[in-house]
């Protein structure tokens, strides 16, 4: 039997706990997901970068009553990772099934 | 949350179904607005009955102070400034709800007054009332607001029995 790879962006702790977040709302702002996540700022801000390299989500840096707002918004091919993600993962845990 | 732990796919199961179900909680309501709509409609209705019972020329005047105390709130509602940390499907749908909400309710209201029956017209509003209730009462799995909102249905048939049909001029 052949195992899926799993995207090794995806397998980690943080950026997992992110994209899993951002794939059940439109968008949210950094403070959002760094409550979410208990993630200092200075990690969440490394992961959250290297996702957005990896063209996983979007991020819009703007002001809001003179307050910096960062907004984190998963594209479609983060979407389309994620989902081929759960599907490896399942095809390990249970892999009578594929 | 570290990032550098050995990831197990089980591990990584938890984090997926605990994220989830982080961003699901998030829908929230205070309660404050219900409070407070709910004791406006406390008062205004006492005033209607006070007006009846003293056989006043203007019985629906309570509403219409009702209607502009709403209309300033709204205004304060949609204006105020705030900071929203999250922005989710849910949410945009229900800013639909509530925009179809007041609009419906402020047709029927200038309907009233310009010509229709207002047993009718609030027999509508007890119904538009309702479906929102009903609306929103799921989606914050509030049954508090859920089962008033069925009542107020029941209430509706009740007001429709009794008053006569719709006349539009």
């Amino acid at each position: 039997m052949e195992f899926k790879e799993l995207d090794p962006i995806l397998h980690s702790q943080l950026r997992l706990a992110v994209i899993s977040l951002l794939i059940s709302v439109r968008e949210a702002e950094f403070t959002f997901l760094k409550e979410k996540t208990n993630a200092t700022a200075g990690n969440l801000s490394v992961q959250i970068n290297k996702l957005k390299d990896a063209g996983y989500i979007e991020v819009t840096k703007q002001f809001s009553n003179n307050y910096p707002q960062t907004i984190c918004k998963i594209t479609k091919k983060g979407i389309e990772s994620f989902e081929a993600y759960v599907n490896a993962l399942q095809s390990y845990m249970n892999p009578g099934t594929e | 949350m570290e990032n550098d732990q050995p990831l197990s796919n089980e591990k990584s199961m938890e984090i997926i179904h605990q994220m989830i179900n982080q961003a699901k909680t998030n829908i929230t309501d205070n309660g404050l607005s219900w409070l407070l709509w709910g004791t406006m409609l406390f008062l205004t209705s006492l005033a209607t009955f006070c007006f009846i019972s003293i056989g006043a020329e203007n019985i629906f005047l309570g509403w219409n102070i009702f209607g502009l105390v709403t209309i300033v709130l709204l205004a304060y509602g949609i204006f105020k400034p705030r900071k929203k940390l999250v922005k989710t499907y849910v949410g945009d749908l229900m800013k639909l709800v509530d925009i179809g909400f007041v609009v419906s309710v402020f047709t029927v209201i200038f309907a009233m007054n310009i010509a229709v029956n207002p047993n009718s017209g609030f027999g509508f509003l007890l119904m538009v009332f309702s479906f929102f209730m009903l609306v929103k009462g799921g989606a914050a799995r509030s049954k508090v607001l859920m089962i008033p909102g069925i009542i107020m249905w029941r209430q509706y048939k009740t007001q429709q029995h009794q008053s006569s049909s719709i006349t539009l001029c």
